[in-house]
């Protein structure tokens, strides 16, 4: 009832594990696995460890959260161990990456490609990192060479995670066109908070990613309007926050569905409390499988 | 409307005293501003922030019958170097108390075994407080308690006031002229006392390493891995559960711990690296 088929990957269910929430350590990952994720995103790898930002680095605001974690990550050296152990567990892996230029991403795609990694994503939207994600993701023609690059030179699958622009349906179409399997949308927002007391930023980054609750609505909105151009499965992410925010996303044209800042605020629990709430909702309402739910808000 | 746990909203806070515990120690009391009362369970820790220079968490280290709060810091870092410039009467920021403390209810009426090492004894310190407040709700006590060396030793102008409540124990792993106590790692007091393993609690905190060869040893004594708590520390950045940076064995330290029973973390504290220790 709830498996679905993305892009060739097979997953127990629709819920995906984003990018970054839980950090890089595997044994998070498997929490999540055990309390029902159907595929986990680690946290982005880049070619070099990054301790990340100073604190503080996170602040919550009236309507969701500001973080600016630095991608904090070991480098590409500690990729291999990570996606090989998820494997070993028989979990669906998909390894966020984030590279500076074509070459990067290839390095990084390689070492995933290598460790039997089911897919990665491509982080070309995490908005307060110089020179990486959003910084690369906004320019549309690099973001076409990264994807054809890949696919070229690993038969792999490719889902770019792409962030909130005015032509993001036209960069998620092109990211169609260059090959992707998937597109992940959106991130989180760049926004900040100022400590009206101390009169400067809270976060020492100074901006930071808006998630949470505020940027769902959004985050359907981008998601309705790309399935109308795309032929390529979509992911949905951004502040869910109930089980009823997933199946907006399904009735939107999503195929699967990342959450994140809520494990913050409601523990791990809600993987578990949220499939089984959808079920329910779907035996009430008549529907035998995912695919009946998505793009059905469309017709 | 969603509200959000733990918003980022440090609270003024006012140095009012500071002691020099060693050379690179300090405790400071911290008075909250607009605030009558501080209260927390002994193992709990804050975010205390050095406005300018970043958050750090620390281990409440006073009691918990005082309206100021009191932490133990070593000069370590960015923060902790701030800490080390200010003054009594200085402002700095105070969030918390968070996480999870010593299992007090658990504790009352058994036989409790305290084990510390280095400034480990910090989250202890507050514990050991409330067991001389509470003295008849619990059984024996004891608290074995090793440093580097004599001037390492945390609270020293306490030590007679603890031992006519508790039985304390202490060893440096270096003696100098006028030491006259044990010498070596904090794992050969237990050879000093027999306790009861069927109805004692053990507590530790220190480095890894310690917890790890003290963990082993109560294991071999016959501890049930549900009598054996510790309090852990790791590096945190978020303290709210969601950078992820101090995760050990699947769970969070800044909001599932930082005190654990052994037997949710059995895996971590097992994995930590013996070599290049030499060990009695």
């Amino acid at each position: 009832m709830l498996q679905i088929d993305l892009a060739g990957i097979k997953l127990r269910n629709f819920l995906i594990l984003a990018s970054g929430v839980v950090g890089s350590d595997v044994s998070m990952y498997l929490r999540a696995w055990e309390n029902g994720i159907g595929a986990i995103v680690t946290k982005t790898f880049t070619i070099e460890r990054r301790e990340g930002f100073t604190t503080p680095i996170i602040t919550a605001v009236r309507c969701g959260y500001l973080n600016a974690v630095g991608l904090e990550n070991p480098g590409k050296e500690g990729m291999k161990p990570v996606i090989e152990y998820l494997k070993k567990c028989g979990i669906p892996t998909i390894v966020s990456i984030a590279g500076r230029d074509v070459d990067e991403f290839l390095q990084l795609a390689s070492i995933a490609y290598e460790s039997n990694a089911d897919a990665v994503e491509l982080n070309l939207s995490c908005p307060h990192a110089k020179g990486l994600g959003l910084e690369i993701g906004l320019d549309r023609e690099l973001t076409v060479r990264i994807i054809k690059r890949i696919k070229d030179d690993f038969d792999m699958k490719v889902f770019p995670k792409l962030g909130l622009s005015s032509n993001v349906t036209e960069i998620a179409k092109s990211a169609e066109v260059a090959g992707a399997d998937g597109v992940v949308l959106i991130n989180t927002i760049r926004g900040m908070k100022i400590d009206i007391w101390l009169a400067k930023p809270v976060l020492s980054n100074k901006f930071g990613g808006l998630s949470g609750p505020a940027i769902h609505p959004i985050a359907v909105a981008v998601v309705y309007q790309a399935y109308e151009h795309l032929n390529i499965p979509i992911i949905a992410s951004g502040g869910v926050w109930d089980w009823e925010d997933v199946v907006e996303f399904l009735m939107a044209g999503a195929k699967a569905v990342q959450i994140g800042s809520v494990l913050t605020d409601k523990g791990f629990e809600f993987i578990r409390e949220t499939i089984e709430n959808i079920k329910n909702f779907m035996n009430s309402r008549g529907y035998k499988s995912v695919e009946e739910l998505i793009g059905v808000a469309h017709e | 409307m969603v509200s959000m746990k733990n918003p980022y909203i440090p609270t003024k806070a006012i140095i009012t005293h500071i002691r020099n515990e060693t050379p690179d120690t300090k405790t400071f009391r911290i008075r909250i501003l607009d605030q009558n009362e501080f209260s927390f369970t002994p193992g709990q820790f804050i975010q205390l922030s050095v406005f300018g220079f970043g958050e750090a968490p620390f281990s409440i280290a006073g009691s918990t019958n005082e309206k100021e709060l009191e932490i133990t810091v070593r000069r370590i870092g960015t923060v902790t170097g701030a800490l080390f410039r200010k003054n009594v009467g200085d402002i700095v920021g105070v969030r918390g108390p968070f996480g999870k403390g010593w299992p007090i209810g658990l504790m009352l009426r058994r036989n409790i075994l305290i084990i510390a090492g280095g400034l480990g004894l910090a989250p202890l310190r507050s514990l050991v407080h409330y067991i001389i407040l509470n003295r008849e709700e619990f059984g024996k006590v004891y608290l074995l308690y090793g440093a580097r060396t004599p001037a390492d030793l945390l609270y020293k102008d306490e030590f007679n006031t603890w031992s006519r409540y508790i039985d304390l124990h202490l060893t440096v792993d270096k003696g100098d002229n006028y030491w006259k106590g044990r010498v070596g790692l904090v794992t050969i007091l237990l050879d000093d006392v027999s306790v009861d393993t069927e109805d004692t609690i053990a507590l530790q905190c220190g480095p890894p390493i310690m917890m790890h060869f003290v963990s082993k040893k109560l294991k071999s004594l016959g501890f049930p891995d549900e009598n054996i708590y510790l309090s852990l520390e790791r590096l945190m950045k978020c303290g709210m559960g969601f950078c992820g940076r101090c995760t050990v064995s699947g769970r969070y330290v800044c909001i599932e711990g930082p005190v654990f029973c052994y037997a949710d973390i059995k895996s971590f504290i097992e994995a930590i690296p013996e070599a290049g220790v030499e060990h009695a």
